[in-house]
């Protein structure tokens, strides 16, 4: 195992650097200095911010040391101090995650919780009335824009019906609440985010659940179940689900990048403070070292991500011997 | 009698119209017999044999007609809960592959216990079971993965599944094809053995004549989802009376006359969806005279329990005197 | 060809119509503020009602068919040409070349694209062109993969041999023989990349970073339709249910070409 998790590690350094360049590129692709752009779109800049900046950036010096001297800040997690407040950039991002952590986290299990069950009841009845309307969601799940369901779901369940707030994740006067009353509070500020997150995702994992689970079916030691005479639930939700859901684990892992995106909708229609909206207000208010911060520290998370699809995924199938393989 | 099977007719669907892959046959057998069911590969035994505790899969097809008693009940007439107390209970499979028979997930332990009777104690009788096939080695490993075994000692863990809950017949589907040959013999040394000790009715599906030869008292060849010679292995081995079974064993190499042609039939089996008018053998039969085409043949008996579906009768004077065509 | 797939088929067919024909299709002007008629719910005179600035609403929508046709085209043309030139090249000269084309699409595919977009975004203008490029050099990893799969395959065939043996150009293989193979997977990416491609480009200008006013886009209508929410649902409903239809559309006919094709 230990072996195992080392030579992932050298992986993650590889990749980790290749994720610093491109950033470090996309710094440098704009035409025009940083700096320059700076001034140009935030009044608020004053000449010793320039200056500040290009000294960030260390923009009279050539490339290669540009970019050793970025690195070497970056892994200090230095991303340098927001434009707006003049606060470390990555103690507004460290605020910003948990939040964000939350909704994803949330609207992971929920995708499970949902999305499994329909892939596997599709897969079972496949070909029948229940697959083919489930067939039909799927392919709605996949075409609704997140951001025009956020605006009905706001539209009717908070503004017209006032069922749900549809604004931030606290009530005013939230700090007068008790423990309870809080935990509700949150909760039903989290509801209709948690929800949208969800949304794209389910249709995707209950459709690959159903093929997985298809897949599955058709194999020999399904065979080998059926003619022990094992009851049709054993069979199913025994032999057969086990197996299927193994690649569910990595399918996981590669759908953290776009819950990360995703989260940029979400939370800036529901007025979110998480690390989707920091984006967001930063992209707006041409917040650099913020924006440069948030963009690596959304690749090492789905690098953590990913790394954890993978031990997990180890972990659950015994076909893999994590000692001498890989 | 154990197990009757009497005019068993099995559907596979296909895109427009069902196919017939087993199209009426005839089985008996007895307790404690073994029963070789030879044929080449897609002329439906595997899917006889399946067919015998409807194991085939709706999505794939169906049992459209005949009776398969088994201790005197019908057992297409059971309920599936019924059903589920013969397989696994008193009729049990081992398969071709058993790498992909076993699930990858499930230790040997776990799935050899849902085998088990539950009177049982599970470590006991696991042990027990591991014993008298060969496996004493893993008794201990309780969380030993399929993948861990070789070949040969998984196709020992499906055969211990399989005599685990004390069947009364087993289906054996070229339990050895997929293995190499040393252990091939290992295998069926097993079988054989188990046979006799527990008195256990085989039904042993291959296509290798050799190996049916060796473990069978019965034989039974198909071609084209039917039955086209059955008897006791003497009577075949000795004196094969339809031109198909003359073909394959006339295909066995032989060590005692190497001068001998290495003999084929030529050809190639035909697809149910185009099954010849007639004799279903008939284009590739090296024997055939007109009348072959106009009528599939019944099975007739010739002497002794032995029956063939065909028309001539092949003395061994024609047999030599009838060279062997090599294109058709 | 099943039901489904012709009914993608008709949609994507609609909308492309719509969007040639849009001049002949609108009304009015796009643009024409009417400052009479705000806000004025469908009518036999407006069918789609009027925006906050009194302008026609389809024949907005129908304009701005034509920004998520071309947006969808032409950044999946870019991701297309990117993902099989690198693939193929991938695939066909394999060793240190394929590494490295390999481990630059994990480290691209490492960050949240919307991120990488925006990022972008926030450096350059966001125009039109710009939006289409920039969704075309962050969407072509997928399609990379698949043309290195099935450029390896076909590599080892015998009629590449027979090229090589009468000394064909590596140019000349690849670009006449194993590129036109391999396409019908990459062709089933590209179907489903519009439909993505017409999702994000809606998503940005929803949000005020992608097509930018007063030209008319399906995402920047309907954020307009959020500002006055509660006071002109179609507002809300129409440039919804258009980008919701259209992707609909895409994919339909995606998985309609994956089934002819792929079996």
């Amino acid at each position: 195992m230990g072996k195992y998790i080392l030579k992932r590690i050298i992986g993650l350094v590889v990749l980790l650097l290749g994720i610093t360049i491109i950033t470090f590129s996309v710094i440098h692709i704009a035409p025009g200095k940083p700096t320059d752009l700076e001034a140009q779109f935030n009044p608020k800049v004053s000449m010793e911010a320039r200056e500040r900046i290009s000294h960030l950036y260390g923009l009279d010096k050539p490339l290669h040391i540009q970019y050793i001297e970025w690195l070497k800040r970056f892994a200090r997690f230095d991303f340098g101090i927001s434009f707006m407040d003049s606060r470390p950039v990555m103690q507004k991002i460290m605020e910003r995650i948990p939040v964000t952590l939350t909704i994803e986290l949330f609207s992971i299990i929920l995708i499970l919780l949902i999305g499994i069950p329909i892939g596997v009841s599709s897969a079972v009845k496949e070909g029948g009335f229940y697959d083919k309307f489930m067939t039909v969601f799927v392919f709605i799940g996949f075409a609704v824009p997140t951001f025009w369901l956020s605006l009905i779901l706001m539209d009717y369940i908070g503004v017209r019906w006032g069922i749900l707030p549809i604004s931030g994740i606290k009530s005013l006067e939230f700090e007068k609440f008790g423990f309870f009353e809080k935990v509700v509070d949150m909760s039903k500020h989290l509801v209709l985010p948690v929800l949208v997150s969800a949304f794209g995702g389910l249709a995707g994992i209950s459709r690959y659940m159903r093929s997985s689970m298809l897949h599955v079916l058709k194999q020999d030691y399904i065979r080998t179940a059926r003619a022990k005479g094992l009851t049709e639930k054993k069979v199913l939700y025994k032999h057969a689900l086990k197996n299927a859901l193994l690649p569910i684990v990595t399918i996981l892992g590669l759908s953290v990048p776009g819950l990360i995106g995703g989260s940029v909708i979400f939370e800036s229609i529901f007025s979110i403070p998480g690390m989707g909206r920091l984006f967001y207000e930063s992209v707006m208010a041409r917040d650099y070292p913020v924006i440069m911060g948030v963009l690596v520290m959304g690749a090492v998370l789905t690098l953590l991500g990913n790394l954890l699809a993978d031990i997990s995924y180890a972990a659950v199938d015994p076909r893999i011997k994590l000692e001498d393989n890989l | 009698m154990l197990l009757h099977i009497k005019n068993l007719k099995i559907n596979y669907k296909s895109d427009n119209r069902p196919v017939e892959v087993v199209r009426g046959i005839d089985l008996d057998i007895d307790k404690g017999e073994c029963v070789g069911l030879i044929g080449e590969s897609g002329c439906g035994k595997t899917t006889a044999g399946l067919g015998i505790t409807k194991l085939i899969p709706e999505r794939k097809g169906n049992i459209s007609a005949g009776e398969i008693l088994f201790e005197g009940r019908d057992v297409l007439k059971l309920t599936s809960e019924e059903l589920r107390c013969i397989r696994g209970k008193k009729i049990s499979y081992v398969f071709q592959e058993p790498f992909s028979s076993l699930n990858p997930v499930f230790t040997i332990y776990e799935q050899m216990r849902e085998s088990l009777e539950e009177k049982d104690n599970p470590d006991s009788r696991i042990a027990e079971i591991l014993k008298s096939v060969g496996l004493e080695k893993i008794i201990d490993r309780k969380n030993i993965y399929p993948h861990e075994l070789s070949g040969g000692m998984q196709q020992r863990a499906m055969i211990g599944m399989a005599i685990a809950p004390r069947p009364n017949l087993l289906v054996l589907d070229e339990p050895t094809t997929a293995l190499d040959v040393t252990v091939q013999r290992q295998i069926l040394d097993l079988i054989m053995e188990l046979k006799n000790k527990m008195s256990l009715a085989i039904l042993f599906i291959s296509h290798d004549l050799r190996i049916v030869f060796n473990i069978a008292d019965k034989v039974a060849i198909m071609y084209a989802g039917k039955i086209i010679e059955c008897g006791p292995k003497e009577k075949i081995v000795s004196s094969p009376a339809h031109p198909y079974t003359i073909g394959l064993i006339d295909s066995i190499p032989s060590l005692k006359h190497r001068k001998k042609l290495f003999n084929a039939i030529g050809g190639r089996a035909p697809l149910f969806s185009e099954l010849p008018e007639g004799c279903k053998f008939y284009p590739r039969c090296r024997f055939r005279i007109d009348k072959c085409s106009e009528k599939e043949p019944e099975l007739k008996d010739v002497s002794g329990g032995q029956a063939s579906r065909c028309i001539r009768t092949i003395s061994a004077e024609l047999r030599s005197a009838t060279p062997i065509k090599w294109n058709y | 060809m099943n039901k489904l797939t012709l009914f993608g088929l008709g949609i994507v067919g609609f909308f492309i119509i719509v969007a040639i024909f849009a001049p002949v299709i609108a009304p009015y002007n796009p643009g024409q503020i009417d400052i009479e008629n705000i806000l004025t719910p469908p009518s036999s005179s407006h069918i789609f009602g009027t925006d906050s600035l009194g302008r026609d609403l389809f024949s907005r929508m129908v304009y701005g068919s034509r920004i998520s046709l071309m947006v969808g085209f032409i950044a999946v043309g870019i991701a297309g040409l990117i993902g099989i030139a690198l693939g193929a090249i991938a695939g066909y000269y394999g060793k240190w070349a394929d590494t490295v084309i390999m481990r630059f699409i994990d480290i691209m595919l490492c960050f949240p694209t919307f991120f990488l977009i925006l990022a972008v975004i926030a450096l350059l203008e966001p125009s039109i062109i710009n939006i289409m490029v920039i969704i075309g050099v962050t969407s072509w990893m997928g399609m990379a993969r698949l043309m290195r799969a099935e450029i390896l395959s076909l590599k080892e065939r015998d009629f590449i041999y027979a090229e090589k043996a009468i000394g064909a150009s590596d140019l000349r293989i690849i670009a006449r023989h194993l590129i036109p193979n391999a396409m019908a997977p990459v062709l089933v990416s590209v179907t489903l990349g519009i439909a993505g491609a017409i999702l994000v480009e809606s998503g940005l200008s929803f949000l005020g970073i992608g097509v930018q006013p007063p030209t008319p886009s399906w995402g920047n209508i309907l954020s307009e339709g959020k500002a006055v929410m509660g006071a002109g649902w179609w507002m809300m409903l129409f440039p919804g249910l258009s980008i919701f239809i259209t992707v609909l559309g895409y994919n339909l006919l995606g998985e309609g070409i994956r089934e002819k094709l792929l079996k």
